[in-house]
C-alpha cells in the first residue's frame, strides 16, 4: 500500500506495520533524524525503514510536518522561551485532540523522529493535563499503576514534606 | 486507556513545562509512583529555597532532612550535637545533589524556624523524621526530642554552624549554578561576618562558585568581603542582579561590584535594582563596558543616568534588550537620539522621565530622545513597552508606527484621551501586533473604552490589562463593545465576586457569539487575575 504526499523531490518512508508513504523531502526534513539520513544517503529509490512508527501514527506525524514545514527550523537559542510559553497554537491544539494513546503516541514517534516542536508541544500538552493535580488524579488521568509500598510512599511523603503547601 | 508508557526521557521533557515555582504539581507528581518520583525529585529540589511556598508553614522541614547529609566528622568539627537537630538516617535520594539554586540567606532563615521559639510550638521528633525507624526507634528519638526545648536557648552561634555545615553538604553534592543572597526580610545584624565568612572561605565553596552562572544580591548583603572575594573566584557569572539598598550605599560608585563586573569573563545580563529612596545617588556605570562584547540583557531600575553614564550604555553593542524603570535621565540626552544597538529587539521603558528640559515639559521631534531611539532602532524591534506620560512626548506614537514595522508586543500607558489617536494609529501600522497591553485602563471613560474596542486590529490575538484594577463594570463595557473575533486571549485583574465574574464573562462573550473556553480566576481576595480563553 501506498500513500502519496504532494509534488516536489520525495523520499519513501516505511512504517512498522509495512506502510509506504512518498513525502517531500522538506516536509521529512522536519524530523532532524531523517534530515541527517537523508543528507547522508543522498537520493535513493529505497524506502527509509521507520521500526518504532506504525501507520495511524506516522500518518498523523506527517500531517503535522505537512503543515509545519515552512515554519524555521529550531536552534538552541530557543530553548528557555520555549520552556516558559506553555501556549500552544489553535491548530496544534486541534492537532493534538486526540485520545490519550495516540497523543503518546505522537510523543513517542516525535522523540523518536527528533521532531522537536512537535515533541514540545505533545510535552506541553501533557503538562497542562497534570497541573494542580494530586498524585491519585494524575494516577486516574494516565492510567498510571501506584508501585511504592505504603512505607515507601509515606517516608518520600515525609522526605519532601517541605514543599507541600499548607 | 493502554496503561501508561512513556519513557524516563519524555517524562522528564513533561516535567519541564510545569513551572518551575508549581511545587503543587511537582509534588503530587513526586508521589504518583516510582519512575515519576526518580524522574520528577531533581525538578522539585532544583531550588528548594527559593520556589513558593519558600514561606510556607512547611519550608524549615528541608532542614533535618539535609542535615542527615552531614558527616561525622563534620558533625564534630561544625560542634552539631545529635540532640541540636535530629536528622533521619537515612533518605531515598541524595537530595542537595539536586540542587542548583540556593538563596543563602533563606536557608539561615529556615534554620532558624526549624527551632522553637517558645515551649508551647516545639518540633516533635514526629514531625521532623521521615517514617522509616521501627517503632521503637521513634519511640527514642520521640523521648529524645526533649532536647529541642534547650535550643529555645541556644546561641546564634550555635545556629550559624549548623548553616555553616549545610551550606557545606549542598557546595560539596550540587552542581550549584546560581547563588541569592537577598535580605530584604530580615535585619541585617542577625547576618553576622561570622555566617557570611562561610560564602567564600572553604575550599568547597571556592570549587562551587567558581562555576556559578547566575549571582543576585542586594547590597545590605554585599557589603561585607564577600562580592570582593566573589570578583576573585567566579569569573563565569552570566546574570547579575544587585539591589542596592540607601543605608548601606553612599556613593555611587560601587567599587567592589564594579570590579565584580570587570572581573567576568562574559556577563550576558546585568540588572540593577536601585532603592527609590537612594535619590541621590548616581551609580557609575563605567564597568558595563568591559562587558560590552557578550552584554544582551541590561535591566535599570530606579537609576539616575547622566550623559556621562548614557555614553557607556551606548556603547554596549550587542544588547538586545533594555529596560528602564522609574530612571531619571539627567542631562541632553544627545547620545540616546542617535545611538544604534543593532541587535535590540525589546525595549522596555517604565516611568522614565527626562529632566532636561523641566521648563518646558513637552519634547519636540528634534529634542525628544525617545524619538531618535525609535528612529534608529525601531526597525528591528519585536517588544517595545512605552509606560509613561505619552504627552511629554508628542511625536512618540507617530515615529514609533512609522519606524517599528516588525513589532509583535506593544505595551503602553493610557493617561488622557489625547493619548488614544497615537495609540490606535501604532496598532493599525504596526500590523504584526498580536500582545496588546495597556495600563491605565481602569481610568478610561466608558466612551473611551467602547471607542477602544472598537478599535482593535484584526492582528491582536493577546490583551493585557493587568497593569491596574479594573472594576467588574469596566470589563463589562469593553466585553459588551467589543465586537471583533479575533482577540483570543484577555488577562486583566479585576474586582468583584468570583462566581459573578464568571457569569458576566460569559453571558458578554456569549451575546456576541463568542465561546470562552477557559476562564481562570485567580485569588480569593478582592481583586481577581483574570484569563480568558475564546475558542477562536
Amino acid at each position: 500500500m501506498t500513500s502519496e504526499s504532494s509534488e516536489g523531490k520525495k523520499v519513501t518512508l516505511k512504517s512498522c506495520d509495512d506502510v509506504e508513504f512518498k513525502v517531500e523531502i522538506p516536509v521529512a526534513s522536519r524530523s532532524i533524524l531523517l534530515k541527517n539520513m537523508i543528507e547522508d544517503v543522498g537520493e535513493t529509490d529505497q524506502s527509509i525503514p521507520l521500526p518504532n512508527v506504525n501507520e495511524k501514527v506516522l500518518k498523523k506525524v506527517l500531517e503535522w510536518c505537512q503543515h509545519h514545514v515552512n515554519d524555521p527550523q529550531p536552534t538552541n537559542d530557543d530553548d528557555d522561551s520555549r520552556r516558559r510559553n506553555t501556549e500552544i497554537d489553535d491548530w496544534d491544539q486541534r492537532f493534538l485532540n486526540v485520545e490519550q494513546d495516540m497523543l503518546f503516541e505522537i510523543i513517542l514517534a516525535a522523540n523518536y523522529l527528533d521532531i522537536k516542536p512537535l515533541l514540545d508541544i505533545g510535552c506541553k500538552t501533557v503538562a497542562n493535563m497534570i497541573k494542580g493535580k494530586s498524585p491519585e488524579e494524575i494516577r486516574n488521568t494516565f492510567n498510571i499503576v501506584n508501585d511504592f509500598t505504603p512505607e515507601e510512599e509515606e517516608q518520600i511523603r515525609k522526605e519532601n514534606e517541605w514543599a507541600e503547601d499548607r | 486507556m493502554s496503561p501508561f508508557y512513556l519513557p524516563n526521557e519524555c517524562i522528564q521533557d513533561i516535567l519541564k513545562y510545569v513551572e518551575e515555582k508549581d511545587n503543587k504539581t511537582l509534588h503530587s507528581a513526586l508521589l504518583v509512583n516510582r519512575t515519576w518520583c526518580r524522574n520528577t525529585v531533581s525538578f522539585l529540589w532544583k531550588k528548594p529555597f527559593n520556589s513558593p511556598p519558600s514561606d510556607s508553614q512547611n519550608n524549615y522541614k528541608i532542614i533535618p532532612i539535609l542535615a542527615s547529609f552531614i558527616d561525622d566528622d563534620k558533625m564534630k568539627q561544625f560542634k552539631i550535637k545529635e540532640k541540636d537537630l535530629p536528622v533521619p538516617k537515612q533518605t531515598t535520594f541524595d537530595y542537595p545533589s539536586f540542587i542548583r539554586h540556593l538563596d543563602f540567606v533563606n536557608l539561615w532563615k529556615q534554620v532558624f524556624r526549624c527551632y522553637p521559639r517558645t515551649s508551647d510550638n516545639y518540633i516533635t521528633n514526629n514531625e521532623l523524621y521521615p517514617l522509616q525507624d521501627d517503632f521503637k526507634s521513634v519511640q527514642r528519638k520521640r523521648n529524645s526530642s526533649l532536647s529541642l526545648q534547650d535550643e529555645y536557648n541556644s546561641s546564634q552561634q550555635k545556629k550559624a554552624e549548623v548553616v555553616k555545615a549545610l551550606y557545606e553538604v549542598i557546595l560539596q553534592r550540587s552542581r550549584l549554578e546560581r547563588l541569592t543572597l537577598s535580605m530584604k526580610d530580615w535585619h541585617y545584624p542577625i547576618y553576622n561576618e561570622f555566617i557570611f565568612d562561610a560564602l567564600t572561605s572553604t575550599p568547597n565553596a571556592r570549587n562551587a562558585l567558581a562555576r556559578l552562572s547566575r549571582f543576585d544580591c542586594n547590597l545590605a548583603a554585599t557589603n561585607i568581603s564577600a562580592l570582593h572575594d566573589l570578583a576573585f573566584i567566579s569569573k563565569k557569572i552570566k546574570t547579575l542582579s544587585i539591589q542596592i539598598f540607601r543605608h548601606v550605599f553612599r556613593d555611587g560608585h560601587l567599587t567592589e561590584l564594579s570590579n565584580l563586573i570587570e572581573s567576568q569573563d562574559s556577563l550576558e545580563q546585568i540588572n540593577i535594582f536601585k532603592d527609590h529612596k537612594c535619590n541621590n545617588i548616581t551609580i557609575d556605570l563605567s564597568s558595563l563596558v568591559s562587558q560590552a562584547k557578550s552584554l544582551k540583557k541590561l535591566k535599570l531600575h530606579y537609576v539616575i543616568i547622566n550623559d556621562k553614564q548614557l555614553e557607556y550604555i551606548t556603547k554596549l553593542h550587542n544588547l538586545q534588550e533594555l529596560m528602564f524603570t522609574c530612571v531619571r535621565l539627567d542631562g541632553k540626552m544627545t547620545l540616546l537620539s542617535n545611538v544604534i544597538f543593532t541587535k535590540l529587539k525589546v525595549l522596555r521603558i517604565y516611568s522614565t522621565f527626562i529632566n532636561h528640559n523641566r521648563e518646558n515639559s513637552k519634547l519636540q521631534q528634534d529634542n525628544d530622545p525617545f524619538v531618535g531611539l525609535i528612529r534608529n532602532n525601531g526597525s528591528h524591534l519585536k517588544d517595545l513597552s512605552l509606560e509613561f506620560k505619552l504627552s511629554y512626548h508628542p511625536q512618540l506614537l507617530n515615529n514609533v508606527a512609522k519606524y517599528c514595522e516588525n513589532l509583535l508586543t506593544f505595551t503602553t500607558y493610557y493617561n488622557e484621551d489625547d493619548d488614544m489617536p497615537g495609540i490606535y494609529n501604532v496598532l493599525k501600522k504596526c500590523s504584526k501586533i498580536e500582545l496588546f497591553g495597556i495600563d491605565g485602563f481602569a481610568n478610561m471613560s466608558h466612551k473611551t473604552i467602547m471607542e477602544f474596542s472598537k478599535s482593535i486590529p484584526t492582528n491582536v490575538r493577546k490583551l493585557d490589562f493587568r497593569y491596574d484594577c479594573l472594576d467588574m463594570d469596566t470589563l463589562e463595557v469593553f466585553l459588551d463593545h467589543y465586537e471583533g473575533y479575533d482577540v483570543k486571549y484577555l488577562i486583566c485583574n479585576v474586582k468583584g465576586d468570583k462566581q459573578e465574574l464568571k457569569k458576566m464573562i460569559e453571558k458578554t462573550s456569549s451575546s456576541k457569539g463568542r465561546i470562552v473556553k477557559k476562564c481562570s480566576i485567580e485569588r480569593e481576595d478582592s481583586e481577581k487575575v483574570v484569563n480568558i480563553e475564546w475558542q477562536l
